[in-house]
């Protein structure tokens, strides 16, 4: 009875937002309410200034410099949050999965021997794709944890700690906080304006060569902790106490 | 005239549905872990909606390459940018939450939330 009612309720919630949808503009309309004028203008020309060839990258680290040191700050809080909640993994714990009765059989930790590198190798490309075409730090920090995921789940959670102590996966974590803080000294030092471009004063030669490597070492510094914060955090929440 | 609209605007339409699962999920599920799966799936439906209202007819990928002619049309990189800050907030929420019911787990014994509730009015 509760069930009927809720999916009532959902029903008529759907109509309800199927009126405001009738009202939108139609969907891949230039006059959407999301491309009010960004659309229509040109900004190819400023993006193309700040010497990435994706946008997304452009804004992200570029136009909204800000938004990304925060989002680093973001999810490194999330992982102290969950280390004080749950506590680091030690060298001696294991998973459930290691009880399980199903061991990894040969064919899939063959295969995974073989596919873990090059998913590594396809993170990392991402990671440095992400000035010039699709890809970026998230993404390819993303695509590092998945593989080390992998990993973790078939050779078991020791094997990972052994791979990556915790002494150097506590220096990688807060890489892309340093990182950050230190491009944005470099700005304060020299333009006096946090995270702001600091070569523009001085050196007017090779200015796109010097964005894009600022961008290229932010890029690197976040995509490799990134992936290292959420292993970390897998390998706390997956432990057995 | 309203149905060739709806019909125009299927991710919209598409969205709106997903949202509702993900309601459905999080009213009707007595297990935290499908609770949260559930919110996670109104996140996703958020995040195909505002994607999609970046969306230009006929237009290229936002991403500048040796052969882009001058007036191209790209579709709107806003939305996209504005969804990527959106996953990695739900990724790190979706983090702590479990932490959170893990915890929860440890101290009830169960992610029942209505026998949690029944532990709770017995003492």
């Amino acid at each position: 009875m509760k069930r009927f009612g809720v999916i009532l309720f959902l029903f008529l919630f759907w109509i309800f937002l199927l009126s405001a949808i009738v009202h939108m503009p139609s969907f891949g309309d230039p006059r959407n309410i999301a491309n009010n004028y960004m659309a229509e203008s040109n900004f190819a020309a400023d993006v193309a200034q700040t010497g990435n060839n994706n946008f997304v990258t452009a804004f992200l680290f570029n136009f909204r410099g800000y938004d990304t040191f925060m989002l680093s700050v973001e999810i490194f809080t999330s992982l102290i949050c969950v280390l004080s909640v749950l506590k680091r993994e030690k060298k001696t714990d294991t998973t459930r999965l290691e009880y399980s009765p199903v061991i990894p059989s040969l064919i899939i930790s063959s295969i995974a021997k073989f596919f873990i590198p090059l998913i590594l190798l396809f993170g990392f490309y991402m990671v440095f794709q992400g000035l010039s075409s699709a890809g970026g730090g998230f993404i390819g920090g993303a695509i590092i944890a998945g593989g080390i995921l992998l990993f973790t789940l078939i050779f078991g959670l020791r094997s990972y700690v052994n791979k990556l102590p915790i002494l150097f996966r506590q220096h990688i974590e807060i890489l892309a906080i340093i990182a950050f803080i230190a491009a944005g000294s470099l700005g304060l030092l020299l333009k006096a304006n946090f995270l702001a471009f600091p070569f523009s004063v001085f050196c007017l030669k090779n200015q796109i060569f010097l964005r894009q490597s600022i961008t290229v070492f932010l890029e690197i510094a976040l995509g490799i902790s990134f992936g290292v914060i959420l292993t970390s955090m897998f390998a706390s929440i997956e432990k057995l106490d | 005239m309203i149905i060739h609209k709806l019909i125009v605007n299927y991710v919209y339409v598409f969205s709106a549905v997903l949202f509702c699962i993900g309601l459905y999920t999080v009213i009707i599920k007595t297990n935290l872990l499908k609770k949260l799966l559930g919110l996670n799936i109104m996140e996703s439906a958020v995040f195909l909606f505002i994607v999609s209202t970046g969306a230009v007819r006929n237009s290229q990928p936002p991403i500048l390459t040796g052969t882009t002619v001058k007036n191209t049309v790209f579709s709107n990189p806003l939305p996209q940018t504005l969804a990527l800050v959106g996953i990695i907030s739900a990724l790190s929420c979706t983090v702590l939450a479990v932490t959170l019911i893990i915890n929860l787990y440890e101290r009830c014994g169960t992610v029942n939330s209505d026998k949690i509730k029944l532990k709770e009015t017995e003492e």
